[in-house]
């Protein structure tokens, strides 16, 4: 052996290519990693209350938004040095892990207290239904759609975790759960893994719409993509376009299609998994069947579904559920109120355009973070036709739920409802044409993707947080909240400022809440307000508390509902009637007794 | 309707996935009950109403790569736990102990279901 021979010996062997390609993105994830760690130790330094218009964005400080552009940076330059390659995919998970946490999880870095009054009413009502061991439907609308709560309130008794604990981070949860779905359905579009990553990093920055709090309809948004996924690879059917709309050649083409499985019996068993989801979806939430219901017909009518019968049987779920255990809900509220394009469009936009000016800079914000991102798809769409792809999926995904935008109002949710359904398809053919069609990605390309990026980063931490004024809760008004269940005699009615209030957590079925925004609405005021408040209290036989906190107040305040001296003038006011009386105060909250009507 | 008596281990094939969750479906239930510590009450729980049922049920269909099997498996399994607990409250019968050896059940059926087929 000669020396050299020895010395190749005992040298390490450089790494095969694929092995290389492996660590690839190691670099970026430390880099990504650790801009994440400074963002989630600039989120903390955050103190409540929030006293901006403009939620979390004004208080968070610089080296958050440092570590948001960086973290973006280290994602886009893992995806220009080939880290998506397959063999080191887990970098681009590790990165894409971290800005879930981060961009999800800011506010639960900055207080543990769970963020937004609904989350807190959503434990009540899985508590309520547990320790009453049974359904009441007539409860109101939730007890009619009780499945989710159902799932909450047993995890929460079998594990021995108080179901108030699993609000602070269900966000990164239901984060994680919905990427993990997509990248299932992005799979079955395309097998380009760039275009894989990118379509889930722009879905997770696109969603400022702030429904993955543990929710319905959070659980129903993950069970809606799985079925998607599993509609677009094992259910799936092979087709071209129709040659024409005759009828008679669309039988031939509609037959000519062909499985993309040819597995009968994974089909036949994916088919049933999909019946069981369908089921837990149409027992958990009001809106999410339909629009899988449009997602699947969209998908027949393409000629790219080979199960057609399922929307059928969806369907039928539906006006069963409808029929029986929603019945007693459905009597008091018709499906079809409030429909209409123009009855949608102003309680899902004009009525949002009000308030203070820095509410207002907030949904404008909303307004383009999501245009941004419907006009890139758009951009998209036009760019793949342009390059002879015929795939009508991702268009037609991108487009059924507008279907049900005229339908229903929603409670005046309908178009966010609609933005998060489109937002995993418009990501996707965003992500088409940031990428364009090079197989390379130049440096301007990459640069561009990264300006995108941390705007639209920017953009959503504004959007999702900028109601932070009100539904960030100080640990004062959680303790309010305590003090008002433990002096509120059984069956007293319950009054709070307006919907944010850290209450209904516990003896839901108990206390009937309402609220002086409620009551008063923007035609009462004055005398007539406290007029309306009272009665409502002294009504009840128990007589009522009313809990007027900071948090209740900026929300009317900054919706423009009231002013801040009408707040004041209106408590000033209360606290003045004969039967009112002041029992507790803190620097956040006061809660006063209204003694009942005596007869 | 298929009896567990006739189901001689010894013939089975050496399918320790199959074998480790039968355990599972059984063991899972049976801790839970018992009322473990923290954190391991809170890891079974999530491992029962999370994961195993819908992981033995999507053995059963053939699905076979890894991140769609992990993915449809906390699905159904989600989805299995809400239809038991929801249909346990409409039945006025609910009980978590219930729902969680219902979920074993399901869970115990499925693995047998399927070792059955492989013999």
């Amino acid at each position: 052996m000669t020396s050299a021979e020895a010395l190749a010996m005992i040298r390490p062997h450089p790494p095969a290519p694929h092995q290389r390609r492996r660590w690839a993105g190691a670099p970026y994830v430390v880099v990504g990693l650790l801009a994440a760690v400074v963002a989630a130790l600039a989120a903390r330094t955050v103190t409540l209350p929030v006293n901006s218009d403009l939620g979390l964005v004004q208080t968070l400080p610089p080296a958050y938004w440092v570590g948001m552009v960086v973290l973006n940076g280290a994602f886009v330059l893992a995806l220009g040095s080939g880290a998506h390659h397959r063999t080191s995919q887990w970098a681009m998970a590790t990165l894409l892990g971290a800005l879930v946490v981060t961009l999800y999880g800011s506010a639960s870095f900055a207080s543990s207290t769970t963020r937004g009054e609904v989350a807190w009413r959503h434990v009540g009502i899985a508590e309520s239904l547990v320790n009453s061991g049974q359904v009441t439907a007539q409860a109101d609308a939730y007890f009619s759609w009780p499945g989710f709560f159902a799932l909450i309130g047993t995890f929460s008794r079998a594990s021995g975790v108080q179901a108030l604990d699993l609000t602070p981070w269900a966000p990164v949860v239901n984060g994680l759960l919905w990427l993990a779905a997509l990248a299932l359905v992005v799979r079955a579009l395309t097998s380009d893994t760039r275009r894989i990553w990118l379509t889930l990093w722009v879905f997770c920055l696109g969603n400022w719409i702030d429904q993955d709090y543990l929710s319905p309809q959070a659980f129903g948004f993950f069970l809606y993509l799985v079925l998607i996924a599993l509609l677009l690879t094992v259910l799936s059917a092979r087709a071209g376009l129709p040659p024409s709309w005759r009828p008679s050649e669309l039988r031939v083409w509609w037959r000519a299609r062909t499985p993309e499985e040819p597995d009968r019996r994974l089909r036949v068993g994916v088919l049933l998994l999909c019946v069981l989801l369908c089921v837990a979806m149409v027992a958990s939430h009001q809106l999410t069947p339909f629009m899988l219901l449009v997602a699947l017909l969209a998908l027949v009518l393409v000629g790219r579904s080979w199960a057609p019968g399922l929307p059928v049987l969806l369907g039928l779920m539906l006006a069963i559920w409808l029929a029986y255990p929603a019945s007693s809900y459905l009597v008091g509220h018709p499906p079809l109120r409030d429909t209409g394009l123009g009855a949608a469009t102003a309680a899902g936009v004009i009525e949002r355009l009000g308030g203070t000016p820095g509410h207002e800079q907030v949904v404008h914000v909303r307004i383009v973070v999501t245009a941004v991102i419907w006009v890139l798809a758009a951009a998209g769409a036009r760019f793949v036709w342009k390059r002879g792809s015929r795939d009508l999926r991702p268009m037609a995904l991108a487009l059924t739920p507008f279907v049900l935008f005229p339908a229903q109002s929603y409670g005046g949710e309908i178009l966010l409802r609609v933005a998060l359904f489109a937002l995993p398809f418009m990501a996707y053919l965003a992500a088409e044409v940031l990428l364009g069609g090079d197989r390379r990605l130049r440096l301007t390309r990459l640069a561009t993707i990264g300006v995108v990026c941390s705007l639209l980063a920017v953009g959503s931490v504004t959007a999702r947080y900028g109601n932070a004024r009100f539904d960030m809760f100080t640990p004062a008004e959680v303790q309010a909240t305590q003090r008002l269940y433990a002096v509120a005699p059984p069956d007293a009615t319950l009054i709070s400022g307006a919907h944010p209030t850290p209450w209904r957590y516990r003896d839901y079925l108990q206390h009937r809440a309402l609220t002086v925004g409620d009551l008063c609405g923007p035609r009462h005021t004055g005398v007539a307000c406290i007029k309306a408040v009272v009665g409502a209290a002294r009504r009840n036989t128990e007589g009522g508390l009313v809990m007027l906190s900071r948090a209740s107040k900026s929300a009317l305040v900054l919706q423009g509902l009231m002013t801040s001296q009408a707040f004041d003038d209106f408590e000033v006011a209360l606290a003045r009637r004969v039967g009112v009386e002041l029992v507790y105060q803190n620097p956040d909250a006061r809660i006063y007794r209204i003694e009942p009507t005596r007869v | 309707m298929y009896d567990v008596r006739q189901l001689d281990v010894r013939r089975l094939p050496a399918d320790r996935t199959g074998l480790t969750l039968l355990g599972l479906g059984v063991l899972c239930p049976l801790l839970l009950l018992a009322s473990p510590p923290q954190p391991l009450r809170a890891i079974l729980a999530i491992a029962m109403m999370g994961f195993l049922p819908g992981y033995a049920l999507v053995r059963l269909t053939g699905l076979s790569e890894w991140f769609v099997v992990l993915v449809v498996s906390v699905a159904v399994s989600l989805s299995l736990s809400t239809a038991v607990s929801m249909g346990l409250l409409y039945a006025s019968v609910w009980s978590w102990q219930l729902s969680v050896g219902l979920l074993g059940l399901v869970a115990v059926a499925a693995v047998v279901a399927q070792m059955r087929r492989t013999t």
